[in-house]
């Protein structure tokens, strides 16, 4: 029982790491940005820095 | 009233086959309680099948086993386990221990389907321990032990539930002379503690031994008394 | 049957068999991590796009030649604002401009919101700027003359993943770098206030322009949910390696039962434990490793991805010809982890636990005398 409760013990630490890092990203910065810019852009496209086509369809759909 | 009763016992191997063949036939014995009985019989006799079969490791093709008068033979998985657990302590041929384990892990196997505090399975490990005089070995892995050192932690595990029932097979094939005679001791201990005992051995080591109340002779698959 | 002393012999027992264990705990992390950091990493990317295109026209006109782009002229801009439907047409500068001196394609964008000499840039533009000492302006070298633009603003890191490759100037600032004339346009944002319309008026400016492709809003936001080619690709080669990586950790458990330890059920059993027990005692081990491998697959993706924003990995994602230091947002799927939870844990047990089950019924009187 000392090991599962060892184990328990430290995947709730893990996870309490990752929870916080979870609550505690701004990610409404980020989107306002994003906002201001698509704005103005409007037909927006990913930026990809891909040698060639062929290795860019190799992730996205053509 | 008789501890072990058994009555019209057969078990047949393969049934339906070619290769098909009685292990044993129409066996009918009383064992009383406390007694110690050998069975003797050369290789295929049977009398592992039969210890087998009291002690509920595989059921009979046919016949009753009245342990305690109850039929242990048409018992469900969980019922004959239980029975298994409680009332008998197997003593195997080639001891059948855990690898990997030390002595006193072994011997709380059985300790982990009770609901035990710790302090009182330490105590009945300890008791077992000291009955089968191994306790010095007790935080050893099994593998590195001699062949009387790993017989003495199988009979240890065996009494450690205080079972009313002792089943050894062949429980001196395996060792020199002097672990035998280490064994003959531990069985007197048993007698001391009111065990039924069933040995099936063709040592020739139990022959004439005091404690022993009774000798059962067996040939291919059949009593001869 | 889930009694203290017998999970802790479950316990005793998973360590007796650690080194068969830990294998099977590390590979089925390895699977669980591959999976959750794809998972995480491509829709942190897809949530960010989706964001991006909110402002999305209701229709995108592009015009081609032999297959490739080709600038659209005022005519078009007339043809189309003239359809029944189209409340109004902007034209709009884009196109790629080559660096040469560090072989990378630049994404030039025309913003009218910039003035004649402003340029934004992305933050991978400026770093490839910056090696080559372009930190205050910038020289763009065409078939005609060589523009220099100052270098006022540097798009925000937030915006990276539409941003990174790219250059906002004016409009007429963009056509001398593109070599556009003045009255041309990259392509068209029609608007059409009636969505029931949008699909029609696409049909008909491609009935005019049979050369132009007309995107509508719905497939510009359709796309960009679909926007991974899951049929082949990284996430084909990320099944096989899960699928092979699957298959030796089934084998592993299927051998945590068979050989020696086929003969240990036969002792416990000899010992007084009931069929039950032995799977109860496999359940539990197994639940112990897998369920701790899975935590720690998903804890360690999501530390890899969120925390140190997948390196390596990133870079299957977005190229690295230019330097993408996006800040990947916490996305996390809980439907698709409890499917990799499903699909991992259960077969997982199962490979064990069913052969557990079909030894410990057999008659054991024969297992433990061998």
């Amino acid at each position: 029982m000392k090991f599962l409760a060892m184990l328990a013990t430290a995947f709730s630490l893990l996870y309490l790491v990752v929870v916080v890092h979870a609550l505690s990203f701004s990610s409404e910065k980020k989107v306002e940005e994003i906002d201001a810019l698509a704005l103005h852009v409007k037909d927006t496209k990913i930026a990809l820095s891909f040698p060639t086509n062929a290795y860019q369809r190799f992730v996205y759909a053509p | 009233m008789s501890k072990i009763v058994i009555q019209n016992l057969n078990k047949l191997y393969n049934p339906n086959k070619p290769n098909a063949f009685y292990a044993l036939k129409n066996i009918n014995l009383s064992i009383e309680d406390g007694q110690i009985v050998i069975l003797k019989g050369v290789s295929g006799s049977g009398k592992s099948t039969l210890l087998s079969l009291i002690g509920g490791l595989s059921k009979p093709s046919s016949g009753e086993i009245l342990v305690n008068n109850q039929n242990i033979a048409k018992l469900p998985d969980i019922m004959s386990s239980a029975f298994r657990h409680q009332k008998i302590g197997f003593i195997f041929q080639s001891f059948n221990l855990l690898e990997g384990l030390s002595v006193y892990q072994n011997i709380l196997a059985p300790l982990a389907l009770t609901k035990l505090g710790k302090e009182a399975m330490h105590e009945k490990v300890n008791q077992a321990m000291q009955l089968a005089n191994i306790e010095h070995k007790k935080d050893q892995n099994v593998g590195s032990l001699s062949g009387g050192e790993r017989q003495r932690c199988a009979i240890a595990r065996a009494v450690v539930m205080e079972p009313e029932i002792i089943l050894a097979d062949e429980p001196t094939a395996n060792l020199d002379k002097e672990n035998s005679f280490i064994f003959i001791e531990i069985l007197k201990k048993f007698k001391l503690l009111h065990k039924t005992v069933i040995i099936a051995t063709h040592d020739t080591l139990f022959d004439d031994l005091a404690c022993i109340d009774r000798c059962v002779q067996m040939r291919d698959g059949e009593l001869l008394e | 049957m889930l009694r203290k002393n017998f999970v802790e012999y479950a316990i005793l027992l998973l360590f007796k068999d650690r080194n068969d264990h830990l294998f099977s705990f590390l590979i089925f992390s390895f699977i669980v991590f591959i999976l959750s950091s794809v998972l995480f990493i491509s829709d942190s990317l897809q949530y960010d796009l989706i964001q991006s295109i909110k402002a999305q026209p209701s229709i995108v006109v592009e015009n081609t030649r032999a297959g490739r782009a080709y600038p659209m002229h005022e005519g078009y801009v007339y043809d189309i604002a003239q359809m029944a439907g189209v409340s109004s047409v902007e034209g709009v500068v884009d196109g790629y401009h080559y660096f040469a001196q560090k072989r990378l394609w630049f994404h030039v964008i025309g913003d009218a919101h910039l003035a004649k000499d402003e340029m934004l840039i992305g933050q991978g533009v400026q770093k490839a700027m910056a090696e080559l000492y372009y930190e205050d302006e910038f020289h763009f070298l065409t078939e005609e003359r060589l523009i220099n633009v100052k270098i006022d603003k540097i798009a925000p890191k937030g915006t990276n993943i539409i941003s990174n490759d790219a250059i906002y100037l004016n409009p007429n600032t963009a056509r001398a770098v593109l070599g556009m004339e003045m009255d041309e346009y990259a392509k068209l944002y029609v608007t059409v206030p009636n969505p029931n319309e949008v699909g029609q008026v696409a049909l008909k400016i491609v009935e005019i322009y049979p050369s132009a492709k007309a995107t509508t809003q719905a497939d510009a936001i359709g796309a960009v949910r679909h926007v991974y080619y899951y049929k082949g690709g990284i996430f084909m080669i990320l099944y096989v390696i899960a699928l092979v990586s699957f298959f030796i950790l089934l084998k592993n458990q299927v051998g945590l039962v068979y050989g020696e330890k086929k003969k240990e059920i036969a002792i416990l059993r000899s010992l007084g434990f009931c069929i039950k027990d032995i799977i109860a005692l496999k359940l539990i081990q197994n639940s112990v490793v897998s369920v701790s491998a899975y935590l720690l697959g998903v804890a360690l993706a999501y530390v890899y991805v969120f925390v140190f924003n997948a390196p390596y990995l990133r870079n299957i994602f977005l190229g690295s010809e230019l330097e993408n230091s996006i800040s990947l947002t916490s996305v996390v799927d809980f439907n698709l982890l409890f499917l990799i939870f499903l699909f991992g844990v259960i077969p997982f047990l199962a490979f064990v636990i069913l052969p557990a089950w079909k030894i410990a019924i057999s008659d054991m009187s024969e297992a433990v005398k061998s």
